[in-house]
């Protein structure tokens, strides 16, 4: 299958590079040019138009990897509030080093993730993450087509890792790079994953097909 | 089973260009709320100015968790079975565990609220006893219908006396009488004679105040006021009236002078003791009340 760029494109650049445009509100010492990581440089010393800049960059990104990972709206909410105040949290220890700050944050919103499903597991019966009701779930809240809901529900069958990879990917709008980073393996690894997952899908979905 | 099902029919198939349709789908529709977006744009920046100079940072409002809910589920569940037993005490009778609650609501309601609705007050409560008479008498527990309808004679003697002169006095004496009208005709003969007693002196007739002393066709009195039965904040009793209250009776269109004093009980009958209903709560009693008429 052939590698996929497009949705990372909508995010205006890559993350590897560090140049991630951050939306301009207002203007700034830094300019409205400014990338995610000389932003971060720039709240770690404590500048709050930056650091509400950096909130502008990541929040729709950050969001969507959460929301593609969990199953209910108030959960992904929830979590990326967590996310937000960790990244807040930790800025005074976060020292440029040549690797993307956004794939920090994502690795923080990873492990937000990775915590919650851990709580939740004891306790949520397994037959609800087969086959989810209508009425509390994401899907049931934001999407209305059909398709798109067993697909969702498709994806939940996959392996935690081929999740985490369409999430960083579809979800986050990542390159195979910058999920790399962020799930701290190689992009070819990544993009086997991604491949393995759409294969399954296509395999699940066409079963599921009305004969 | 269909032989065209499975292996003759073709699955469909669908392509990776299809699948990355709907994940580019997914991604489409799983946008933050705007209102959520904007609400915490200002959390993380007033927490980051906080952090930055040195402040405390409150804890993070989380969802209710499980445990939370839970605790809210069990309190709600414990308001409600206390609003409940609340609401059990108020069809309480004598007898019940449940009325000494239902007359300490009624002395609380008359502790709390303004002086201008004891009158109202006392009217509902004397409705209440009523009621609960009728509804002993319906179970055929004629001892404490007999203990009741003291009661009832005593408080509304006190009624009589406390809201004399009240614009809304007619109006309540109406309806006690009424209420006292509809109690069954087969009482014992003591709670027969102190209701008889009870309607005479809620209808005033001009007979039996001719005659000092007697009340409700020439039989004895036995009330003689002594506060609001178990209303605390009444205390108004003959005496009281006597020393500049607002009249000994009910009678709006008497051209006669008012007595200044209540009629003189019969020294042979015993005044009943009020509170001495089966479980009525001890309620204020003037110690230095004299039960019977001052001379």
């Amino acid at each position: 299958m052939r590698d996929r760029l497009p949705l990372s494109t909508t995010l205006g650049s890559t993350l590897v590079e560090g140049a991630l445009r951050a939306p301009a509100r207002a203007p700034s010492a830094l300019g409205t040019d400014a990338s995610v990581d000389q932003l971060a440089v720039a709240a770690t010393g404590g500048d709050v138009e930056a650091v509400g800049r950096l909130y502008d960059a990541l929040v729709d990104p950050i969001y969507r990897y959460v929301a593609m990972r969990l199953r209910r709206r108030e959960d992904a909410e929830d979590v990326t509030q967590l996310v937000f105040e960790r990244i807040v949290a930790a800025l005074p220890r976060y020292h440029h080093n040549g690797k993307p700050f956004a794939a920090w944050a994502f690795r923080i919103a990873r492990n937000a993730v990775i915590d919650h499903q851990r709580r939740l597991r004891p306790t949520e019966p397994l037959g609800a993450i087969a086959e989810p009701s209508d009425g509390v779930l994401l899907e049931a809240l934001s999407l209305r087509d059909e398709e798109i809901r067993e697909l969702r529900s498709a994806i939940r069958g996959l392996t935690p890792d081929q999740q985490e990879a369409l999430a960083l990917r579809y979800g986050a709008g990542l390159s195979a790079e910058e999920a790399a980073r962020v799930m701290g393996r190689q992009a070819g690894t990544i993009r086997g994953l991604t491949f393995r997952a759409i294969e399954a899908l296509r395999r699940k979905l066409a079963r599921e097909q009305p004969s | 089973m269909s032989l065209f099902r499975g292996t003759i029919r073709p699955p469909a198939i669908l392509s990776d260009e299809a699948i990355e349709r709907y994940l580019a789908a997914i991604h489409s529709e799983l946008a933050p709320d705007p209102l959520f977006r904007r609400r915490l744009r200002g959390e993380v920046t007033n927490r980051f100015v906080a952090a930055r100079e040195g402040k405390n940072v409150a804890p993070r409002s989380r969802s209710m968790g499980r445990l939370g809910r839970a605790v809210l589920y069990a309190s709600f569940t414990l308001a409600l079975s206390a609003t409940s037993v609340l609401a059990a005490s108020q069809e309480a009778l004598p007898g019940n565990p449940l009325y000494a609650m239902k007359r300490q609501i009624e002395d609380l309601r008359v502790q709390v609220l303004p002086a201008e609705l004891h009158d109202d007050l006392a009217a509902y409560a004397l409705a209440e006893r009523i009621d609960e008479l009728g509804r002993l008498a319906e179970r055929g527990d004629w001892a404490r219908v007999e203990t009741l309808a003291t009661t009832v004679e005593h408080d509304f003697g006190a009624f009589v006396v406390d809201a004399a002169g009240a614009d809304s006095a007619d109006k309540y004496l109406t309806v006690l009488t009424a209420l006292l009208e509809r109690l069954p005709e087969r009482l014992p003969e003591p709670a027969q004679d102190a209701i008889e007693r009870v309607i005479n002196r809620a209808s005033g007739t001009p007979a039996t105040r001719s005659e000092p002393g007697t009340r409700g066709g020439g039989r004895p009195a036995t009330s003689t006021g002594g506060g609001r039965g178990s209303t605390p904040a009444a205390g108004g009793g003959p005496s009281d009236n006597a020393n500049g209250g607002r009249g000994t009776d009910v009678q709006t269109e008497t051209p006669e002078p008012k007595p200044t004093k209540s009629p003189k009980p019969d020294p042979t009958h015993k005044p009943a003791n009020p509170n001495a209903g089966p479980d009525a709560p001890s309620s204020s009693q003037d110690p230095d009340h004299d039960d019977g008429d001052d001379q």
